[in-house]
């Protein structure tokens, strides 16, 4: 579709649609006059395999779900850990137990209330299947012991354990114990929560439509981020699933759509200039890097990888990935740099050193014998690809061999979980809420990053005694990725576009748009 | 004319074996694992197994293609992955939207390119002639996907007379349902507007110059007569062809433009469970695909009986 969108373009060019200049990035604020009601039409990238979020990493899925399903504990806009169907929490002395009062009279979608049963049944299924949780949770149990409240039972302390769980991706959505005990391996077959939209029809490849939940009831305080007060003022919203993003293009700016996610980064300039439009860029996205496949070849010499860090020049790779200065920022971080318990620069000292004659010598300094070096990436992810191209002639530069192999997606799955077949995989990854979570340093995660003193120094950033040792031992790591280990080398940071008529009042970005709070304005 | 439908029929069988290995292995030898596109890049080795088991994807392909044909023989052609629903009724959402683009796109491209072919005929070497010429040399050359992002263009963003994209069903009211169906059909049919005015121009310019023609234009009989009569059945029998491969490309080949308006139809589903590697549901969509192509055209060959006299004496 590379082509088509290119085309439609050069097409809009010819059409030369004029607008006055606005400024991007800013947030609709302030007490809306609209009246509650109307339908909200959403249009999304892409169908969600599933809406069991439990399962699903997806990104589509997790845009629709966390409108019909909360968690004990939710991200504020800050993205930290706040209570949200608890109401309070108690940690015990030792770190092992925590306890959560739930909050009384909180109504699922099928009208029953809330109870300890439901909570512990979704809570013990999540651990079972989010792959976050079985790598960082093992052995924990959540056990009720009252009708409103809940333990959980730890094996060793986890400083991050709330963290862990407001992440977005594979979300311990809670639902009504009856729908956990008839899921499949495949996932549940109703999707029933607490939220303030219920599930009510997904046409295939068409659209998925949520209605307002009338019983709703919310929790205190300011709504911020996913906790806080949400009001559902909208009757409906449809998210409809327009994978040509020239089609959301066109959709958006004749009010076909209210919501387009997802919009293409070279639309950036014209939707900004668009009249009747809003746009925002939101830094909360997450990076691109280079994975280098640590379990053989050449990429497992650290000298070698270095050497190749060393001649990366991030701003060129990420000036092509997205094609526009405004969105991406070059930053050494792993973690949103927007997330201020975890932001940190350290390690920067090697990053972004753009110096292809140092890495040159270094690379004959390690070892490297003109081998092959492939590296992977795909197509289907426009970003991923330009970045890829650009890698490659800058490991040219280096006096690297290499050689550059494009899939689909489906295919790349497939082929970069063996080791034996890549040295460098592009990847793009969203941001997570603890230095723990992050794909880079899981051992199982395509690059296979196996290192002693990062597993040693994860630990103790996890049974630290508080947030500012925590931040103290993760710094130490990031600059030992960096300057040392290198599991990747990382390019920047990127920002997804997401735009909305000017019809559209109150929406709040937070990876994605949150909808709760918006009104329709006719 | 019975033993040749039932020939026809029976010859179904080995295309349709043949096409179903064929499709089988080519899927089931693709990289890609519906179990781990489910679960997404971050699920273990482990959670993909399970689903794997699940799903009956870690049997020997000859025993998974054994089951699926078996069932398909009894008219099930399985359950889709990700939609979780029978291939079947998956098929049957999405052919409505098809059938309602290649209908209206059937209809446009044959009321504008059998006159004009017509005329074209009738009017040789003139300008009318070259014009339509032409226009038809344009009409193949652009492609269908251009064609239609001009017309979301023009008619959608810049005027506003129609929706940009999107599908409405019937039940949501005619003039709703054809309003998003009009830029896609336009953009879908003009091809083979263009190929069936030069099929018809030339097809026609055949028989105009057969003496029994020449004879009864001799005998004083009016030139519409003569073209509409005498000319046009008998050249009748290629413009047929054209119009039946026209409908199975309609149904089959509208992948670009449902893409392009996303308009939820057969194509989407093939083009999406490809990238989900659904593989019941391509199977399925490939299958009917097959028959609804055979079928035109056996209902083609049929008409060629009713059409043209000369078939029919042939057949006996």
């Amino acid at each position: 579709m590379k082509k088509i969108s290119i085309l439609l373009w050069a097409f809009a060019l010819l059409f030369a649609l004029a607008g006055c200049g606005k400024d991007s990035g800013k947030t609709a604020e302030g007490i809306s006059e609209a009246p509650d009601g109307g339908e909200v039409k959403v249009a999304m990238s892409a169908q969600p395999p599933t809406l069991d979020v439990q399962l699903t990493t997806s990104t589509d899925a997790i845009d629709v779900a966390i409108n019909i399903y909360e968690t004990l504990v939710a991200q504020n806009s800050k993205q930290q850990a706040e209570p949200m169907l608890a109401e309070k929490i108690e940690k015990s002395d030792d770190g092992l137990t925590y306890t959560f009062e739930l909050r009384k009279g909180v109504k699922f979608h099928n009208e029953k209330e809330m109870t300890s049963e439901d909570v512990v049944a979704s809570m013990n299924r999540w651990l079972e299947k989010s792959s976050r949780a079985l790598l960082l949770l093992e052995g924990t149990k959540f056990e009720a012991t009252g009708d409103y409240t809940v333990e959980m039972k730890l094996q060793t302390p986890v400083t991050d354990v709330l963290d862990i769980m407001a992440g977005r991706g594979q979300f311990p959505a809670i639902m009504p114990s009856e729908v956990i005990a008839s899921a499949k391996e495949d996932g549940v077959t109703e999707n029933i929560g607490t939220g303030p939209f219920k599930f009510v029809e997904w046409k295939q490849d068409q659209f998925i439509r949520l209605e307002k939940f009338d019983q709703y009831t919310a929790a205190e305080g300011d709504s911020d981020g996913l906790v806080g007060d949400k009001k559902p003022h909208l009757d409906a919203i449809e998210f409809h699933i327009v994978t040509d993003s020239s089609t959301r293009l066109a959709g958006i700016q004749t009010g076909e759509y209210d919501i387009a996610l997802n919009m293409p980064f070279d639309s950036y300039d014209q939707l900004i200039n668009t009249k009747n439009l809003n746009t925002f860029s939101s830094f909360d996205s997450g990076t691109i890097s280079v994975a280098y496949n640590k379990k053989t070849g050449v990429m497992s010499n650290q000298a070698i990888r270095q050497a190749i860090n060393e001649g990366i020049d991030a701003n060129s790779i990420m000036l092509a990935a997205v094609g526009n200065e405004d969105l991406y920022k070059l930053d050494a971080g792993y973690m949103s740099p927007e997330n201020e318990d975890w932001a940190t620069d350290a390690g920067s000292e090697s990053y972004n050193q753009n110096d292809p004659q140092k890495a040159k010598k270094m690379l004959k300094d390690a070892g490297y014998k003109n081998e092959e070096v492939v590296v992977y990436s795909t197509k289907d992810y426009d970003h991923h690809y330009n970045a890829a191209v650009v890698l490659k002639e800058q490991l040219s530069q280096m006096g690297v061999n290499a050689k550059l192999e494009i899939y689909d997606w489906p295919t790349l799955l497939e082929k970069r979980s063996n080791p034996d077949n890549w040295d460098l995989l592009l990847v793009g990854t969203g941001y997570v809420t603890t230095p723990s979570q992050l794909l880079v340093l899981n051992p199982t995660y395509s690059g296979w990053t196996d290192d002693e003193k990062i597993t040693a120094s994860l630990e103790e950033i996890r049974v630290a005694e508080t947030k500012e040792d925590a931040l103290a031992q993760w710094s130490d790591l990031q600059a030992y990725m960096w300057n040392d280990y290198l599991p990747h080398t990382l390019f920047g940071h990127y920002a997804s576009i997401i735009t909305t008529t000017d019809k559209i009042e109150n929406v709040e970005i937070l990876n994605t748009a949150l909808l709760w709070n918006v009104k329709k304005n006719n | 004319m019975r033993s040749y439908f039932i020939n026809r029929l029976l010859s179904l069988i080995p295309v349709l074996f043949i096409v179903s290995v064929i499709i089988f292995m080519i899927i089931h030898l693709t990289p890609g694992d519906p179990a781990a596109m489910l679960l997404g890049e971050e699920a273990s080795e482990q959670q993909i197994q399970d689903l794997r088991e699940e799903l009956g994807l870690d049997l020997p392909i000859i025993t998974q293609y054994g089951h699926w044909i078996l069932n398909a023989l009894q008219g099930d052609l399985g359950t889709s992955y990700f939609m979780k629903q029978p291939v079947i009724d998956a098929i049957m959402s999405h052919l409505a939207p098809t059938v309602s683009v290649a209908i209206i796109a059937a209809f446009i491209s044959l009321i504008i390119s059998i006159p004009i072919g017509i005329l074209a005929a009738t009017r040789r070497g003139t300008n009318t002639d070259r014009t339509v010429m032409g226009i038809s040399l344009l009409g193949m050359s652009v492609p269908s996907f251009l064609l239609g992002l001009f017309l979301i263009l023009l008619f959608g963003v810049k005027l506003q007379w129609l929706p940009v994209a999107g599908y409405q069903p019937l039940s949501s009211g005619f003039v709703e349902h054809i309003k998003y169906l009009i830029l896609p059909s336009i953009a879908l049919g003009s091809m083979h507007a263009a190929l069936i005015a030069r099929m018809t121009r030339s097809s026609l310019l055949e028989v105009l110059n057969m003496n029994y023609i020449k004879t009864a234009r001799s005998k004083g009989v009016s030139e519409f007569l003569v073209v509409m009569r005498h000319t046009l059945r008998n050249s009748f029998l290629p413009i047929l062809t054209v119009i039946g491969q026209t409908l199975g490309a309609l149904i089959a080949g509208a992948v670009v433009t449902e893409t392009i308006f996303n308009i939820p139809g057969i194509g989407q589903l093939i083009i999406n469970s490809v990238e989900r590697r659904d593989y019941a549901v391509i199977q399925g969509v490939v299958l009917f695909v097959t028959c609804t192509y055979v079928f035109i055209n056996l209902i083609i060959d049929l008409l060629y009986g009713v059409v043209d006299p000369r078939v029919r004496l042939n057949k006996k």
